[in-house]
């Protein structure tokens, strides 16, 4: 706006101006009108025309001032006045904003405290802003990230806190239920390491502690029963101890009280026999169990009424 | 696959038994005990020649009674034929269930040694060698080891069994516990 360039043309030195803004117009017109109220009021001080005169005087000059002034501004931009009359209306501007942005933050703590006395912004806010819109809009991850954490928790004094807080109470009011229902359990089970969890347990001073005879008094050993497999567990024994054949030798002629003796007589009568034998033969007492390797020893029949 | 115990000593004894008959089950037969089983054979084989002479004379009786006459085959013909049926008796018994009637009257059970039973082929040729040399029973009093000599030669046993399991058992490879003899009265 002001002199930008200065140009060699001919002999002497021409200072060039930009061309005119509005801006460069209000305040020329601004440091014109305060150049002429000053002039005026000094006029209006010496000389107090009738008020005819100066409404007629006023309602003549206003249009052509305003033409004349358009018109002129260029030219009168080169003079040095010009400039003067141009810092001084950009100056009163400067004032004139000052002035404006003061009142009008006077005026619109005022408006805006009865505003708020009038209105309740909780409930307009509810009623017109679209809250879930809004949440939506934030970023929170993003916002989060900000958040120095481990600062915050360094500035909390956690005990403080604790010996506020009444633990009873809030446990009385914790839905654990509902706590413990969205637990993984088997997902903690399988970060356990069970086997060092049993190591360290004193098994044999749990087992001391227990009271083996209650718990039996308490165990439905009808129930068991009847969860077994008789039957099969009937069939696997009789399998394994050869029940027909205990059922024949049991019963019939085989079992009977004289048979029984007349083969233990004649077990005797062998035993003596042998015995008698091997006296008169001079050798030690025969061994008629089963054909054992020499390593191992055999083992004498017992006869009665003799020692070993 | 369980392997059968040895005869005498399974289950069956340990139930059926009373408990000093339970030790001498699976020690070998003595002389007594094994003379008499083959004599209750030997009545056993002339009993059933006899009762073969008997059908065979209702027969001859029933197809010409007018002419009837008892049969006379002869002695010589009676002993060979009462041999004959007690070896084929002996063979029969020993390959099925190692026991004769002797042998079951007396609690004796013929067994082979290792894995089970005597089989055919040994009980024959035992039985021919019982049948044709019963002498050779009498090594029993002079072996250690309660053997006769059919039992040397075809490595077989006769042992005290007083169950009447029909599983044939084997030889005993294991110590058996000791006897004890019922006391004299």
């Amino acid at each position: 706006m002001e002199s930008t360039a200065a140009h060699e043309d001919g002999g002497g030195a021409v200072t060039r101006y930009d061309p005119l803004t509005p801006a460069d117009v209000a305040d020329l017109v601004l440091g014109l009108a305060s150049v002429g109220a000053e002039v005026a009021v000094r006029a209006a001080e010496r000389v107090r025309p009738p008020a005819l005169v100066t409404r007629a005087l006023a309602g003549l000059v206003t249009g052509p001032v305003t033409a004349t002034v358009s018109r002129l501004a260029d030219r009168a931009l080169q003079a040095d006045w010009s400039q003067d009359v141009l810092r001084s209306g950009r100056s009163r501007r400067r004032d004139l904003n000052r002035r404006t942005l003061e009142v009008a933050r006077r005026v619109a703590a005022a408006v805006v405290e009865v505003a708020l006395d009038l209105v309740d912004v909780t409930d307009v806010v509810i009623d017109h802003v679209d809250l879930d819109a809004v949440v939506r809009a934030v970023d929170l991850d993003r916002a989060v990230e900000r958040v120095d954490v481990d600062a915050v928790v360094r500035r909390v004094d956690v005990g403080a806190i604790l010996e506020r807080v009444d633990v009873d109470e809030v446990v009385a009011r914790a839905d654990l239920d509902r706590a413990v229902a969205r637990v993984d359990v088997g997902a903690i089970l399988e970060r356990v390491d069970v086997d060092e969890v049993v190591a360290r347990v004193d098994v044999g001073a749990i087992i001391d502690r227990v009271d083996i005879d209650a718990i039996a008094a308490r165990l439905d050993l009808d129930a068991v029963v009847a969860r077994l497999d008789l039957v099969a567990l009937a069939e696997y024994v009789v399998e394994g101890i050869d029940l027909p054949g205990i059922i024949q030798s049991s019963s019939g002629a085989m079992a009977s009280e004289s048979l029984r003796e007349v083969r233990w007589q004649g077990v005797s009568a062998d035993e003596r026999v042998a015995h008698v034998v091997d006296r008169m033969l001079h050798r030690r007492p025969r061994t008629p169990g089963p054909a054992l390797p020499s390593a191992e020893a055999p083992v004498r029949p017992v006869i009665p009424g003799t020692t070993v | 696959m369980t392997t059968s115990p040895p005869p005498g000593r399974g289950p069956v004894s340990r139930i059926v038994l009373p408990g000093p008959a339970r030790s001498v089950q699976g020690h070998r037969a003595g002389i007594v005990t094994r003379a008499t089983a083959g004599a209750v054979d030997l009545v056993v084989a002339f009993a059933a020649v006899g009762l073969g002479y008997a059908v065979w004379s209702g027969a001859l009786f029933v197809l010409g009674p007018a002419s009837f006459r008892f049969p006379d085959p002869g002695g010589l013909r009676l002993l060979v034929c009462a041999l004959g049926v007690l070896t084929a008796y002996l063979t029969v018994a020993w390959a099925t269930t190692g026991r004769t009637v002797g042998n079951r009257l007396l609690g004796l059970r013929v067994v082979g040694e290792g894995a089970g039973g005597v089989g055919f082929v040994r009980a024959l040729l035992r039985a021919l060698l019982c049948v044709a040399f019963p002498v050779l029973l009498f090594w029993v009093l002079v072996s250690a080891e309660n053997r006769s000599l059919p039992d040397v030669l075809l490595r077989t046993s006769v042992v005290y069994d007083w169950t009447s399991s029909a599983r044939r058992g084997a030889e005993p490879t294991t110590a058996p516990a000791p006897m004890v003899l019922p006391p004299d009265d």
